[in-house]
């Protein structure tokens, strides 16, 4: 991608001097400067959909005033912050507290170097994607240990060392989990974990329900992988349910207690893009990346004919029944599925893989992320620990066997 | 294969570099009178009691010595994975036992109580979770 870039920057007359390496080092800074930007808009949009989808899960209207519908109330509330004072507190311990929230952002940020946005859109094809992901996204609990020890007060304290055993507690069953992917691929490259999704294939191998060749419908064992995955993601990430680390009503803020301004947003701004970037990683190893869930236009017109139904099935029975009807899935599947019908144009790009299906997998796995927020109570400590240790670790160990031996059954491996 | 790294590296520079950007301009705008309880450590209004250094209950620590084990076992086999297909039924075993003895790890700190966060089997236990008390409320 970075290559592709200097190539275009090259191909202008009036740049064509500036030699390859200036011209790469030109595009990387580019490059690097929109992954920023994108985690920056991301963060800001995402804060706003929030609150809105909280607000609509508890039948209210959210923010409304600043802005057609509120939508612009995150950049009013970032530029308060960038309006507030900077306070290091008297006790604190004054390089970590300057530190820590900066390795928290680089942290995430440094991360979505190596995540496929589409076949071409990829800034670092490294062979070791997965794991380099891995263990660069665990960094960010150093981070929160760094901010919350050098507080120097009890409730940061608290949060930090309840976040870091949350945190590395969850980190096994996730580890395990991505290697039972890691062995049905073979390659800890992201691209090839996604291109090994394409296709279209049966349910679980012997069930024939036609279904794209995500590993989500791999076996049953990578089935339930990806629900551990999810859960386990959702602890690291210190999202509700697990968000014991900075629980409002016993903890004040966590460890972010002594934060103030932009120094506040650097945390709130990482969270978020953690957040994008477990979904991604739900996406890409789970769900087939950037492939399409349609094999060819054909494929396209039908699963959407399929997909209205549901809807009219939806609206019919179940919305039917409250006070508030809202045709929105309906109408929009219908549109869509028309679109199909008459134009073969539009089938076949909806069938071929790219950016847009992408997105609309890592926006589906973020709103299950915000439903998930308003649908379960919180865990306390020891709950949180008995899930980890005595529920999810046994269960991805005896995931990973299990993984092994279907590959056998299958045939795709011989012994 | 090494510019993969640089790349990370040089995303992280230019995410520091505009973030600071920021900073740099709440610096010329935002407000900047210090005072002596502004400064001072929050403690819900009340006056720091002590310092916020406190001394940590052990557990958090076993937790983590836990995890270490298991995170070496997560690194090899991410290795093991890899080659999984190519190598066969051999390697299949010899990860098959690798993982047993750690399983077995997992059941004897299990069993030890290590995976409990709240001690409540302990035996020499004091206030309301010493043995007397428990059984007490067990035979309630």
């Amino acid at each position: 991608m970075i290559q592709s870039l200097a190539n275009w920057i090259l191909s202008f007359d009036i740049l064509a001097g500036l030699g390859n390496p200036i011209a790469w080092g030109l595009s990387l800074f580019i490059v690097s400067a929109l992954i920023f930007v994108f985690v920056a808009v991301n963060a800001i949009v995402l804060v706003y959909i929030e609150r809105k989808v909280s607000a609509f899960m508890q039948v209210r209207l959210g923010p409304m005033r600043v802005g057609k519908f509120g939508s612009l109330q995150t950049v009013a509330d970032a530029l308060k912050l960038l309006q507030k004072e900077d306070i290091i507190p008297r006790s604190a311990d004054k390089i970590l507290f300057l530190i820590g929230p900066w390795v928290i952002l680089v942290a995430s940020v440094v991360t979505f170097a190596a995540i496929p946005f589409s076949d071409t859109l990829l800034a670092a094809d490294m062979s070791i994607g997965l794991f380099y992901v891995v263990s660069i996204s665990s960094i960010v609990v150093l981070g929160i240990v760094m901010a919350g020890w050098a507080s120097n007060n009890k409730w940061s304290l608290y949060g930090a060392m309840r976040s870091a055993a949350q945190i590395i507690s969850y980190e096994i069953p996730v580890g395990i989990t991505l290697i039972a992917v890691v062995a049905v691929v073979g390659s800890l490259n992201l691209q090839t974990i996604v291109q090994a999704q394409g296709g279209t294939g049966n349910l679980f191998y012997w069930i024939p329900l036609p279904l794209p060749n995500w590993f989500i419908f791999h076996s049953p064992f990578l089935f339930l992988a990806a629900f551990i995955y999810l859960i386990g993601a959702t602890a690291e990430i210190n999202r509700t349910p697990f968000d014991i680390p900075e629980s409002e009503s016993e903890l004040v803020a966590g460890f972010m207690t002594e934060f103030s301004g932009l120094r506040w947003a650097l945390f709130f701004l990482s969270e978020y893009a953690n957040a994008t970037l477990v979904a991604f990683l739900v996406a890409i190893i789970f769900l087939g990346g950037w492939q399409s869930p349609f094999s060819n236009y054909a494929g396209a017109q039908i699963g959407f004919s399929i997909l209205t139904l549901l809807a009219v099935m939806w609206t019919l029975f179940v919305k039917a029944k409250t006070q508030r009807l809202s045709f929105y899935p309906l109408g929009l599947s219908l549109m869509i599925t028309i679109a199909a019908w008459l134009f073969p144009g539009f089938a076949i790009w909806l069938a071929s893989p790219g950016l847009f299906w992408m997105l609309i997998k890592v926006g589906s796995v973020i709103f299950l992320l915000m439903w998930f927020r308003w649908t379960f109570p919180r865990l306390r400590v020891d709950q949180l620990m008995y899930v980890s240790w005595k529920v999810i670790l046994p269960i991805s160990l005896f995931n990973l066997m299990g993984v092994a031996v279907w590959m056998w059954l299958t045939g795709e491996i011989h012994f | 294969m090494q510019e993969h790294y640089g790349i990370a590296l040089a995303f992280g520079a230019v995410a520091f570099l505009l973030m600071y950007m920021g900073f740099i301009i709440q610096k010329l705008i935002a407000p900047n009178n210090k005072t002596e309880l502004k400064m001072d450590t929050y403690e819900c209004g009340e006056e720091p009691e002590g310092d916020g250094w406190l001394q940590f209950n052990i557990r958090f620590y076993v937790v983590a010595l836990i995890f270490i084990i298991f995170d070496i076992e997560v690194v090899f086999l991410f290795l093991w994975a890899v080659v999984f297909k190519e190598l066969g039924f051999l390697t299949f075993v010899e990860v098959f036992v690798f993982m047993a003895i750690l399983i077995v790890g997992l059941a004897y700190a299990w069993v030890k109580g290590d995976l409990d966060w709240v001690k409540m089997k302990l035996k020499y236990g004091t206030g309301r979770y010493s043995a007397a008390r428990l059984h007490e409320a067990e035979t309630k």
